[in-house]
């Protein structure tokens, strides 16, 4: 036994003065009567009290003495030592995904898991020790262990639900670890007693091993839930400049449902769809016609309504969080292009099958040539001494110019790509490829070289220019070259005319709420530095859906800005510095199923550690016999007792 | 102010009220209970041997042939003697019982002396302590009044049959006995009474009490004092030790109250916190009461 308080015994001096007060007594109040004659007949009435009455004053001292004894036992609180051995190290999982949020009967699964967590932490004993790990996209630990309880609660009370996937998995193993861990260092390794143990407060919903080894608090019922799981734009397959919609929902639910799909676009409705989902089942649709002019799609479903039999109360939908998703749809505006060429079908035809491009052609190069505003310029064969400052694809260069100078040939070179990542070769992959000859550049500036002979060749380059668009070289010899002939050169061109249009038009999948989303940026008006420095970085700005702003630190990377974002929590629209945007659903198809996955046996309340011995138990009972001394001693004090 | 100046005023009117309660039976008309040579035929008793046969009643001879002897009342004046209790524990109450006391001896004087009759008033505590002799007439009232405001509460005890004895001995003629006193008389009041009643005086006991005296609102401990004894006690009074002390206190004024109603005496509870002409009216309303229970309805 210790005593943490010691300096809590000098309340004990407080006995002195009670002593003394007892000792002097209180002066009685003298009353004159008449007679005594009536009240010592009174009082000769009451015979048995005479003991104790001559005692009371005795007994109550005696008893104010064991407050103060009390008290100040309970002050210096006492320690047991044989409850080291007793003593727990819980390590407590909060499942704070998305299914956790589903409500029943006014509370979400969440709170109730809190609640749960919080009686668990107000059980533990003073020696005990806990920690508490949320298990949202990734395990955060929210508290390491502690045994101090504030603390422990106020780390429950500030889990955020997460609107992904819960990686409830790798939370339990991480908990296994600290559990591991702590007993080791709280007991010894030799000692063996310690003990870890893992509690996790879950639904039971998504993906992952029961563990045997953990206690499990189960929360929730079976409810019925309609999602969306997939609501992503996508390029058509029939058409290479064309995007569809795909639309999935899954009815995780027993019974049928109806309802609806409403879709719009930047806040316009675009269609309503009405749906019918057998029970467990899925539903998918394929939207192909869509605007050229781009924009955020949001979807939602509405007026649910589970099928039941007659009379059976139809439940509700159980999450709303995954009944909304968005996806971004790229504009695809029309673009004017020159094609100076002296003759070239395959050429021509290349850029006239794109049907986004309105294309004007110049057989012959004009001495004083007038290039028009915002046109691309595709120069094929015939090169200006000095290059317009629109952006420009030039194939297959005759001549120098003030880019470069023509210093050669180079005969039957192998082509490769040697920057796969860049947008301009998004999609195209040249490994290998034999070509019968391409001419040779000297360049003035060291250009991004995309694609290069073995010889180290550039073939395919990149030269950004200030002030004046980018040039795009690709000196192959077309008319040798069955590069043309394949499906690559229409691919490169779309790229070229993507990249110089601004927008990539390419279509990035929406990520999982929770995920961390790496990000490729562009940003004409803060270049990247010369010779694309590795140790370049740049401050972005990245906005919520919600408004909230964070500053990201981007690396410079391939000639573009990479950026990786923390663990995406709002579901929506994304924007990084207004260069681009990104969606963020809540569609998970484990977390639509609100049923649990895995059959979890739900182990029986753990038990704390907690016994009459322990600190804080000894100080509650200390405090409540002072409470029962009161009373007695209030009691005595009062007429109708002692008489 | 024991006598306020209206004081004679309300004794004039309680004079007069005696007079319309009492119909002309005041004091001085009052036969008295001694019997003797008048004229008033009162009742028969058993002859004795040697007694004088003209008294004896021929006519129930005659008829049952039992020997009888009539009674005659005797027709005196009435002496009023007002016994009043100086003893210290009448200095107690709000006002004093004392006080109520003296102006109550005051009105009972008044009354018999507005009726001819003789009134005196005879001091007592442990012992006969001061007298004022029986006189007649109503200027006597000033005589009586300055007698009693020089009166003390200082009297060491009560001992009211020692008391009894000095007034008997120093009046030895039989009449109205007044007794104005809380009777608080450890030794008990019996034995005085009984002296009176054997010395035929007819008795009228005044059983002053305090309102504190019946119902104390004493809790707690508390040091008691007896005012005529000195003695302190150190008690703890609860509720129920309360409710013993009512419960002892009213018993010692039932003992009175039997005392009286078993030997055709009045009795009279009086609280000292009543004012005298309140408590006066109620004694002459009870007197009236009990004449008319007596002799019926009045003509």
């Amino acid at each position: 036994m210790s005593l943490l308080n010691p300096a809590a015994l000098f309340l004990l001096l407080i006995a002195l003065p009670i002593t003394l007060l007892y000792v002097l007594r209180v002066r009685l109040r003298r009353v004159p009567v008449s007679s005594l004659m009536f009240w010592q007949k009174a009082l000769a009435d009451q015979p048995p009290r005479a003991f104790w009455q001559r005692f009371r004053h005795l007994a109550s001292w005696l008893m104010t003495l064991l407050l103060l004894v009390l008290l100040t036992l309970s002050a210096v609180d006492i320690r047991m030592s044989s409850r080291s051995s007793r003593s727990q190290r819980l390590v407590l999982v909060l499942d704070v995904s998305s299914s956790m949020a589903a409500r029943s009967r006014g509370t979400s699964r969440l709170d109730a898991a809190r609640q749960a967590a919080l009686q668990q932490i107000a059980e533990l004993s003073d020696d005990d020790e806990a920690a508490v790990i949320a298990a949202g996209s990734a395990p955060v630990i929210l508290c390491g262990i502690t045994s101090h309880q504030p603390t422990l609660r106020r780390a429950i009370a500030e889990a955020e639900q997460t609107p992904g996937t819960g990686q409830l998995q790798d939370a339990i193993l991480l908990a296994q670890r600290i559990a591991a861990g702590a007993a080791r260092t709280s007991t010894g390794a030799s000692s063996g007693e310690g003990t870890g143990r893992v509690v996790v407060f879950s639904d039971g919903c998504g993906e992952f091993q029961p563990h045997e080894s953990v206690d499990w608090q189960t929360f929730g019922e079976l409810q019925p839930n309609v999602g969306f799981t997939a609501f992503q734009v996508r390029r058509s397959p029939a058409d290479p400049l064309g995007y569809e919609l795909l639309l999935r929902v899954q009815n995780a639910a027993d019974v049928s449902v109806t309802g609806r799909v409403e879709v719009e676009r930047d806040g316009v409705p675009l269609d309503v769809i009405p749906i019918s989902i057998a029970a467990n089942g899925e539903w998918t649709q394929v939207i192909s016609k869509l605007s050229a002019e781009g924009g955020q799609l949001r979807a939602e479903l509405t007026a649910l309504q589970f099928q039941v039999a007659p009379g059976v109360t139809a439940p509700e939908d159980g999450l709303v969080a995954d009944n909304t998703a968005w996806a971004l749809l790229p504009a695809r505006p029309r673009q004017q292009v020159l094609l100076v060429s002296p003759g070239s079908l395959f050429v021509q035809k290349v850029l006239e099958a794109n049907p986004l491009v309105d294309l004007t052609v110049w057989s012959e190069l004009p001495e004083r040539p007038v290039w028009p505003a915002d046109t691309l310029v595709v120069l094929h064969e015939l090169v200006p001494a000095v290059l317009p400052p629109n952006p420009l694809l030039v194939l297959d260069p005759r001549s120098g110019c003030d880019l470069w100078t023509l210093s050669g040939e180079v005969s039957d070179p192998v082509l490769e790509t040697t920057q796969s990542e860049s947008a301009w070769m998004r999609n195209v992959r040249l490994e290998q490829v034999l070509i019968p000859s391409a001419s040779v550049l000297d360049f003035a500036t060291p250009p991004q070289v995309l694609a290069e002979a073995t010889g180290g060749v550039p073939l395919y380059a990149a030269v950004r220019r200030a002030n004046a668009g980018p040039v795009l070289v690709l000196s192959i010899r077309f008319g040798g070259s069955d590069l043309a002939y394949r499906t690559v050169f229409p691919i490169l061109v779309a790229n070229a005319f993507n990249e110089f249009a601004g927008q990539r038009r390419e279509v990035t999948s929406a990520f999982a709420a929770g995920e961390t989303a790496r990000l490729v940026l562009q940003d004409d008006k803060s270049p990247l530095p010369e010779g694309n420095s590795l140790s370049a970085t740049r401050l972005f700005s990245l906005r919520a859906p919600t408004g909230n702003l964070q500053q990201l630190r981007a690396t410079a990377t391939s000639g573009e800005w990479q950026l990786v974002t923390e663990p995406l929590q709002e579901t929506g629209i994304w924007e990084v510095s207004k260069l681009t945007e990104f969606v963020v659903n809540a569609a998970h198809q484990s977390e639509v199923d609100l049923r649990p996955a895995v059959a979890v046996s739900v182990a029986d309340k753990p038990k704390t550690a907690s016994s009459w011995l322990s600190g804080s138990t000894v100080t509650r009972w200390l405090s409540l016999l002072v409470l029962v001394v009161m009373a007695v001693e209030w009691a005595l004090h009062q007429r109708r007792w002692l008489a | 102010m024991l006598f306020p100046p209206d004081f004679l005023t309300r004794l004039e009117y309680l004079s007069m009220m005696s007079k319309r309660v009492f119909r002309g039976r005041l004091l001085a008309q009052r036969r008295s209970l001694q019997t003797g040579a008048g004229l008033e035929f009162s009742d028969h008793r058993e002859y004795a041997p040697g007694e004088d046969l003209r008294y004896l009643d021929w006519n129930i001879y005659a008829r049952h042939g039992q020997m009888l002897v009539k009674r005659f009342q005797e027709e005196q004046d009435l002496q009023v003697s007002v016994l009043l209790d100086a003893s210290r524990s009448m200095s107690i109450g709000q006002p004093p019982k004392f006080d109520r006391a003296r102006q109550l001896a005051a009105a009972f004087a008044w009354l018999a002396l507005a009726d001819l009759d003789r009134a005196g008033i005879s001091v007592f505590a442990d012992g006969l302590v001061q007298e004022l002799p029986g006189g007649r007439g109503r200027e006597r009232i000033l005589t009586l009044m300055r007698f009693l405001e020089g009166l003390p509460a200082a009297g060491q005890g009560t001992r009211f049959a020692r008391s009894v004895q000095d007034f008997l001995q120093r009046s030895p003629r039989p009449g109205l006995a007044i007794v104005l006193s809380d009777l608080l008389d450890p030794s008990g009041v019996s034995e005085g009474l009984d002296q009176l009643r054997y010395r035929r005086f007819d008795l009228h006991v005044v059983q002053l009490f305090d309102p504190r005296d019946a119902r104390p609102e004493l809790l707690g401990d508390v040091e008691l004092e007896d005012p005529e004894t000195g003695e302190v006690q150190q008690v703890r009074i609860t509720e129920r030790v309360a409710a013993d002390y009512r419960r002892a206190f009213l018993e010692h004024q039932e003992s009175v109250r039997s005392y009286c109603l078993r030997y055709g005496f009045r009795w009279t509870a009086a609280d000292s916190s009543v004012p005298y002409d309140q408590l006066m009216l109620q004694m002459m309303k009870a007197a009236g009461m009990d004449a008319a229970a007596e002799n019926g309805p009045a003509p």
